[in-house]
C-alpha cells in the first residue's frame, strides 16, 4: 500500500469518525439508511435509464463498436487490437461523458424542479440521498460499459484470436475509474448548478486524464505552484492509473499488486469524496 | 392540549457569506402549538415566513434559533418526518413515471412491505379519482391531476400530520372544489392539517384555526371567531315601494344604504333595531333579514396587514 492510498484511508476513516460524531442521527439511521440507499439508487437508476438521450449513446456505442471491424485496411490481427483499445477509450470516454452530465442533472435538478421536496420530506436523511443517487449514476453507466463490453466480447469470441479475460479486467477497472471520477462530481453537483458541474466535471476529466505528467511537473516547480500541483494532484482523481488499454491491447497480464493498489486507492478516494459530498448536502438549505 | 405540531421560538435569518451582514430575517421567534386533530392555516402576504415555517418543519432548511417537534418528535429526526405528509405547492415529480409508480416509490421510502404499499395505492388513487390514470405517465397530468397525485404521495404513510402548501393554487374551480373536498374527508378522519394558503375564503370554510403572520412575526392566531370577534352593529335587510322609508331610516339607524333593490340599515342600539322593524311594517315594506354582520377573514386580514404598515 502506498502513502497515498493510506492518506486516503486516514483520511476517509476520520472524516467518517466526524461525521458520525457530530451527525448522531446518522449512526442511529445506518440500520434503515443501507435500504433507503438502494431505494434512491433504484428510482435513480430506473428514472435516468428512460431519458432517450442515454438509450440514443448506448445505441450509438455500439454501432460504433460494430463498425470498428468495417476498418478492413487492418490486418486481421491489427484490427482486433484496434477493437480493444479504441473499444476500452470509447468505455472511458462515454462512461466519464454520461457520469458528468447524469450527474450535472440529478441532484441541481431535483433542487431545481423542487421534485425533491417530496423525497427529503420523507423518512430519508441527507447522505442516503447523496449515497443513493452515487450508486444510481454507477448503475447507469454500469449499463452503458456493460453493453459496450458485451458487444466488445461478442466479437471477440467470434473473431476467436483473442483472449477476453485480459480485456474484460481492464473494462472492469475502466469502470472503476469511472465511478472513482462519478464520485467527485457527485462531490460538486452537490453544491453547484448544472452548468457549474458540467464545467467543473470536464476539468476534472481532462486534468485527471493528464494525472500521468503530475509527478514529473511537481518535480519540476518550485513555491506556491509546488503546492498548487502538489494539491490538484492529490485532489483531482488519476483517471490514468485505471487505463489498461496497453495492456489489454498487447494481451499483457496486469499484476495483481496493480489491481490491488488502484481499488485500495479508488475505494479511499470515493469514501472521502462521497463523505464530503454528504457533509456538503447536508448543510444545503433546499 | 394534545400537541401534534410545536414550534418554540423558531427563527431563520438568511445569510448571505457573499454580503456579509446582518442577513434577512425571514422568520422571527415563532411560537405556536397544533393540536391533534386541528386544522390550522397560516396565511399572509409573500415573503410573510409561510414557506420557510413549513420547510424548517420538514427539514427542508435548518432553523437558526429555536426548535419544533412533530408528534413528539424533534424536527432532526427521522422518526418526526415518519408521521407526517407533505404536499408541495405546485408539485413536481419525476415526470417519466406513472401515479403508480411514483406512489411505489414514496411507499418504498416509508419501508411499506409490497402488500401494503399496494393496498394503499389502490385506495389513494380511487380516493384522489386517480384509478383510472394510473398508468398515464406523470407528464400527461394536468394540474389538477398533479396536485391529485400529490395529495395522494402525501397520504401513502397515512400520516398522522399532513402539511399543505397552497393545495388548491391554479386548480380551476371544480379542481378546488374537489381538494376542498378531500381535505374535509380527511379532517373527518381526525388527520392533524397545517395549510399555507392565500385563498382566504377556502381557509375560513377548512379551518379550526388561523395564525397570520407578516414579516416573519405572528400577528394573530385564533378561531376565526376569536379574531373577527362578535359585531355590536345589527343589520336590517329590507324590500320596499316606498320611496320616503329610506329618509325615514336615516333618521333611526347609524348608516343607511340601496343595494341591489334592497335597504340595509344598521345600528348598535336594540331600541332603535325595534323602531327599523315596526317603520317598515308600518310602510308596507318586506323585511327579509336581521343579521349581526360580522367581517370576513379577509377583511380581518386587509385591517392586520393595514394597522401593521402604518
Amino acid at each position: 500500500m502506498n502513502t497515498g492510498t493510506l492518506i486516503y484511508m486516514v483520511a476517509a476513516l476520520l472524516l467518517l469518525a466526524a461525521i458520525i460524531l457530530v451527525r448522531r442521527q446518522i449512526a442511529v439511521g445506518i440500520t434503515h439508511g443501507i435500504p433507503t440507499v438502494f431505494r434512491v439508487a433504484g428510482m435513480t437508476f430506473a428514472e435516468t435509464r428512460r431519458r432517450r438521450i442515454l438509450q440514443a449513446i448506448i445505441l450509438l456505442a455500439a454501432v460504433m463498436l460494430v463498425g470498428m471491424l468495417g476498418l478492413t485496411w487492418l490486418s486481421p490481427g491489427e484490427q482486433e487490437k484496434a477493437l480493444v483499445s479504441g473499444g476500452l477509450d470509447l468505455v472511458f470516454l462515454l462512461g466519464t461523458l454520461v457520469a458528468i452530465f447524469v450527474c450535472a442533472f440529478l441532484i441541481p435538478t431535483d433542487i431545481d424542479k423542487r421534485t425533491i421536496y417530496s423525497v427529503l420530506s420523507k423518512p430519508v436523511s441527507r447522505w442516503e440521498f447523496v449515497v443513493g443517487k452515487y450508486f444510481g449514476t454507477l448503475a447507469v453507466v454500469g449499463l452503458l460499459v456493460g453493453v459496450m463490453l458485451l458487444v466488445q466480447m461478442i466479437v471477440l469470441v467470434v473473431s476467436q484470436r483473442y483472449q477476453v479475460a485480459e480485456v474484460l479486467e481492464a473494462g472492469l477497472l475502466a469502470y472503476f475509474g469511472i465511478a472513482v471520477f462519478t464520485s467527485a462530481v457527485l462531490a460538486v453537483s452537490t453544491i453547484a448548478s448544472s452548468l457549474t458541474t458540467v464545467i467543473i466535471g470536464f476539468i476534472l476529466w481532462m486534468v485527471g486524464s493528464l494525472q500521468s505528467m503530475s509527478h514529473s511537473m511537481i518535480a519540476h516547480a518550485e513555491g506556491w505552484n509546488r503546492a498548487l500541483l502538489t494539491a490538484i494532484s492529490a485532489i483531482v482523481p488519476h483517471l490514468d492509473k485505471y487505463d489498461f488499454r496497453v495492456e489489454a491491447a498487447e494481451q499483457l497480464a496486469i499484476h495483481a499488486v496493480q489491481v490491488e493498489r488502484v481499488l485500495l486507492h479508488g475505494i479511499g478516494y470515493v469514501a472521502v469524496c462521497l463523505v464530503i459530498a454528504a457533509l456538503l448536502f447536508n448543510e444545503r438549505q433546499v | 392540549m394534545d400537541t401534534a405540531i410545536s414550534m418554540q421560538g423558531l427563527t431563520k435569518i438568511y445569510r448571505s457569506p457573499l454580503r456579509g451582514g446582518k442577513g434577512v430575517k425571514a422568520l422571527d421567534d415563532l411560537t405556536l402549538d397544533i393540536a391533534r386533530g386541528e386544522t390550522l392555516s397560516i396565511i399572509g402576504p409573500n415573503g410573510s415566513g409561510k414557506t420557510t415555517t413549513l420547510k424548517i418543519l420538514l427539514g427542508l432548511i435548518y432553523p437558526t434559533f429555536g426548535t419544533a417537534a412533530i408528534l413528539g418528535e424533534s424536527i432532526f429526526t427521522r422518526r418526526a418526518r415518519e408521521g407526517v405528509g407533505f404536499l408541495p405547492e405546485e408539485p413536481y415529480f419525476y415526470d417519466c413515471f406513472n401515479g403508480e409508480e411514483l406512489l411505489d416509490y414514496y411507499g418504498k421510502l416509508f419501508g411499506l412491505p409490497g402488500k401494503v404499499r399496494r393496498k394503499r395505492i389502490e385506495e389513494l388513487l380511487t380516493l384522489v379519482g386517480l384509478a383510472e390514470r394510473r398508468k398515464a405517465p406523470l407528464r400527461e397530468y394536468s394540474k389538477g391531476m398533479r396536485q391529485r397525485v400529490g395529495l395522494a404521495q402525501a397520504l401513502i404513510n397515512d400520516p398522522e400530520v399532513l402539511i399543505l402548501d397552497e393545495p388548491t393554487s391554479g386548480l380551476d374551480p371544480e379542481g378546488a372544489y374537489q381538494m376542498r373536498r378531500l381535505i374535509r374527508e380527511l379532517q373527518q378522519r381526525g388527520k392533524t392539517i397545517l395549510l399555507c394558503s392565500h385563498f382566504l375564503a377556502q381557509v375560513e370554510d377548512l379551518c379550526d384555526r388561523v395564525a397570520i403572520l407578516d414579516r416573519g412575526r405572528l400577528k394573530a392566531c385564533g378561531t376565526i371567531s376569536e379574531l373577527v370577534g362578535e359585531s355590536r352593529q345589527i343589520r336590517v335587510v329590507a324590500a320596499s315601494q316606498e320611496g320616503s322609508l329610506l329618509n325615514e331610516l336615516r333618521g333611526l339607524a347609524k348608516s343607511v344604504e340601496e343595494r341591489d333593490g334592497k335597504i340595509l340599515a344598521e345600528t348598535d342600539e336594540e331600541e332603535r333595531l325595534l323602531q327599523m322593524i315596526d317603520l317598515v311594517r308600518a310602510r308596507g315594506g318586506r323585511l327579509l333579514e336581521v343579521l349581526r354582520p360580522r367581517p370576513t377573514l379577509e377583511e380581518l386580514f386587509i385591517q392586520v396587514m393595514t394597522e401593521e404598515r402604518e
